[in-house]
């Protein structure tokens, strides 16, 4: 059972939602706690005890730092053994997951990222202990966020006024953020990744201008629902059950520099590292190297945020690149300039870094590169042209959606027009729901 | 978000899972043992509410996007449903020769066969470019099977004849059959294979018998976009010659007729049974008062011979339809091939392709 499956939206979700708005106060956390672990034994039954001992393991470590919070030696220890054993896993079910493919290794690494800022911030002092282990499980293991994130960090994580007792508004607006995730995902991510499947086989046949441009598009913007459309239904649902989890993306395609582009991609990941790694390594401002190195760094993580794989690190080097250029040569010229011609410049800048992200082997680079050049190849296949025609709704639906031209729509409706805005909403979702049901059959 | 949105959508969900729960709690799977715990996710798909209504729509809005292709099925420019044939595998070419083979050395006989293209390659000048090159080869696969029997099987191949009429209405446009039209072309092909006098279209008389039908290809959500079709029946009035049809089915009932066309549609779902009452797993034509050529054929075939036999039948004093796949054994025993002067092997590529039961030619006589 997937999250964005019939059986999650239509049974597991409804389940879980009576269940927990069921439960005493005090036994809310044990609750979705529990619904997390079912979650995770339906979804990746074999799993379950790995995640179940990870998470206990977790806890373990936390309390005792807790009880050393005395012994600074000791603590200092399990801090170093804590981020060791989670980077160990983290590596371990990447490379599981090159091999088998599946769940992990997002769930586990959200879990064990998630852990690591915890562990540091808790001995920094810059968060409390999570002492109840229910609380500890729901923080580390939600299973909203297990499938692609958001990443959450102690002071990220805010709990809704009313996060204790049914909010019909809370319920019935998290539910309306969660289906519209759901819809991003599966109207507009899947059939992306099948029009991008088809584009890598006829590329592979006969590359042409045409299909290796198409290909780069419809991959950017495979990726973008894929991950915002997980990252909205993560969010939706920690507002069903009382959490409110931070946003993960903000249109990155028309942002107006590089820089720009990697907060607003993945911000949650991008800021976790910015705030362990950059901040903590950058102790001279103003030092040009520290910034090179730092950069670089970073980027190169965020790449390996989504697997350890050669073309994810040569991504992350990319925007490392741009990032530095825009820094030290662009960033009066990218501030002067029309907001527009910033915009294309980025838009280009990063749709090209797609076709780094999306290359199997490093060798397809720089030949899809020449081919969108024209260099020894046609214009057009008979086979892109045939792609391009029977997708023309998802193409064009997915080239509307990638800016924010709708979010702006909504939320200047909520704003200005609420009882409007509410009878959208509605609306809205009776037709993304009959839609992803009919995509789900 | 106002509370009676919030409700709304919260309602929306709900009844969606009441709904679905009381379908998937009330079927007959569940009530018997609880299978359908074992794919939950495909019992609900096929209990949600309205999921005829919503796949309906689904193609629909495929459809307007520009999709053309639905499953195995082309929507053809000209509105035919083209449906596609499935790959054959190794399997089916080693079985079909190897049985056949068999049979006709068992009986002394050079048998005759003849595999019949489906509209899918012979009209694919209806799908758009680039998906009709992903047409299945069938003019390759024909050449193939009709190679491995090589000088001890004649073959005929009908595909030229039926590629060059292709602006004719030779297939119906709902249904995967040749129409009568296109079966009286691959008559022709055939007679001069089997050395028979081919009766001109004066010799039959044509009678329009059922108008803007809709075939098996055509769903609900295919109508709409589907040209309907109409049947010609073609009665033989060459000479004074009668038949008689007898309808031999696998429940050891016989139906005798001595009409080759029943002309009132209203009987019959598929109105291309309109032909022989349709075809049985074992059928007799015998004509009462043969004036014509005095011999008889055997032959092995399926639904496609609908739209030829009845054309083939006025060269014969006995046609004996042999449908392997609907055949059982007490049927198949009856019938004895040495009583036959030729005997013809006849599917459509499509039948061909999907599997024929040829180690039932063990029970035949």
């Amino acid at each position: 059972m997937a999250i964005n499956s019939l059986t999650f939206l239509y049974f597991f979700l409804p389940a879980a939602l009576i269940i927990f708005n069921l439960a005493p106060k005090k036994f809310k956390s044990a609750v979705l706690a529990a619904i997390s672990a079912a979650f995770v034994l339906f979804s990746e039954p074999e799993l379950f005890p790995v995640f179940s001992l990870d998470v206990l393991l977790q806890y373990g470590i936390s309390e005792a730092m807790f009880r050393s919070s005395e012994k600074p030696k000791t603590k200092r220890i399990l801090l170093i053994f804590a981020i060791a054993f989670n980077a160990a896993a983290i590596i371990a079910f990447s490379i599981r997951n090159q091999l088998t493919g599946g769940f992990a290794p997002f769930a586990a690494m959200v879990i064990s990222f998630t852990s690591i800022g915890y562990f540091v911030d808790v001995y920094k002092g810059e968060a409390e202990y999570i002492r109840s282990f229910a609380d500890f499980t729901v923080f580390t293991a939600f299973f909203g966020k297990l499938s692609r994130g958001p990443l959450v960090r102690t002071a990220s994580i805010k709990k809704l006024p009313e996060g204790d007792k049914f909010s019909l508004s809370e319920t019935g607006s998290g539910l309306y953020l969660f289906i519209r995730g759901l819809a991003k995902y599966v109207i507009l991510a899947v059939p992306l990744v099948d029009i991008h499947e088809r584009l890598v086989a006829a590329n592979a046949d006969e590359i042409s201008v045409m299909g290796a441009w198409l290909d780069m598009i419809v991959f950017s913007m495979m990726i973008f629902f894929d991950l915002s459309g997980f990252c909205d239904m993560a969010r939706g649902l920690g507002r069903c059950f009382g959490m409110e989890l931070p946003k993960n993306f903000y249109f990155p395609f028309q942002s107006p520099s590089v820089g720009d582009f990697l907060d607003r991609f993945n911000m949650t990941v991008t800021g976790f590292f910015r705030h362990y790694i950059y901040n903590v390594l950058r102790n001279d401002r103003n030092s040009k190297p520290q910034f090179i190195v730092n950069t670089v760094l970073i980027c190169m993580l965020c790449g390996i945020w989504f697997g350890i794989k050669m073309n994810y690190i040569f991504w992350g080097l990319y925007i490392a690149a741009f990032i530095i250029i825009e820094e030290f040569f662009l960033k009066k010229l990218l501030a002067n300039i029309p907001h527009i011609l910033a915009r294309a410049y980025t838009f280009a800048v990063t749709m090209f870094s797609m076709t780094i992200f999306s290359a199997e082997e490093i060798g397809s680079i720089v030949p899809t590169f020449k081919a969108m050049f024209g260099a020894g190849a046609q214009i057009i296949t008979n086979e892109v042209s045939y792609i391009i025609s029977q997708n023309m709704f998802v193409l064009l639906t997915g080239a509307f959606f990638l800016i924010s031209a709708f979010s702006i729509f909504i939320r200047f409706l909520s704003k200005k027009a609420p009882a409007l805005y509410s009878a959208f909403a509605v609306f809205e979702s009776a037709v993304l729901l009959t839609l992803i049901t009919a995509m789900l059959l | 978000m106002k509370k009676t949105a919030a409700f709304l959508i919260i309602a929306m969900v709900l009844f969606v899972s009441v709904f679905s729960a009381v379908n998937i709690f009330s079927a007959k799977e569940f009530l018997s043992g609880g299978a359908v715990f074992q794919n939950f996710e495909t019992a609900l798909s096929q209990n949600i509410p309205f999921r005829n209504e919503l796949s309906e729509l689904m193609d629909r809005i495929r459809y307007f996007s520009g999709v053309r292709h639905f499953g195995d099925i082309y929507i053809g420019s000209g509105g035919s449903l083209l449906r596609d044939i499935e790959n054959p595998t190794s399997r089916t070419f080693s079985s079909a020769k190897n049985y056949i083979l068999s049979f006709a050395e068992k009986y002394q006989t050079k048998p005759y066969f003849m595999l019949v293209p489906t509209s899918a390659v012979i009209l694919q000048q209806e799908i758009e470019n680039y998906a009709n090159e992903n047409i299945y080869n069938q003019r390759s696969m024909i050449a193939r099977m009709y190679a491995e029997f090589e000088g001890k099987v004649r073959t005929t191949d009908i595909y030229q004849t039926l590629y060059d009429h292709r602006g004719e209405y030779i297939y119906y446009h709902t249904e995967d059959l040749p129409t009568s039209l296109g079966g009286y072309y691959i008559y022709g092909e055939l007679c001069s294979r089997l050395g028979l006098t081919q009766n001109t279209m004066d010799s039959f008389s044509a009678a329009y018998a059922a108008h803007g039908f809709y075939g098996s290809l055509a769903t609900d959500f295919f109508k709409a976009y589907a040209s309907p079709d109409f049947i010609t029946l073609y009665e033989y009035i060459g000479d004074s010659k009668k038949f008689v049809i007898e309808r031999f089915n696998t429940n050891g009932t016989t139906q005798v007729s001595e009409s080759v066309f029943i002309y009132n549609e209203k009987l019959f779902e598929d109105k291309t049974d309109m032909i022989f009452g349709g075809l049985s797993a074992v059928m007799e034509v015998t004509s009462a008062e043969s004036t014509g050529e005095r011999n008889s054929i055997l032959i092995f075939g399926d639904e496609s011979a609908k739209s030829w036999l009845p054309f083939l039948i006025s060269n014969y004093e006995r046609v004996t339809f042999i449908d392997l796949n609907a055949a059982n054994k007490e049927l198949l025993s009856g019938v004895n091939p040495a009583e036959y002067g030729q005997i013809l092997f006849a599917y459509s590529t499509a039948t061909f392709s999907s599997g024929i039961d040829f180690e039932k030619l063990d029970f035949v006589g």
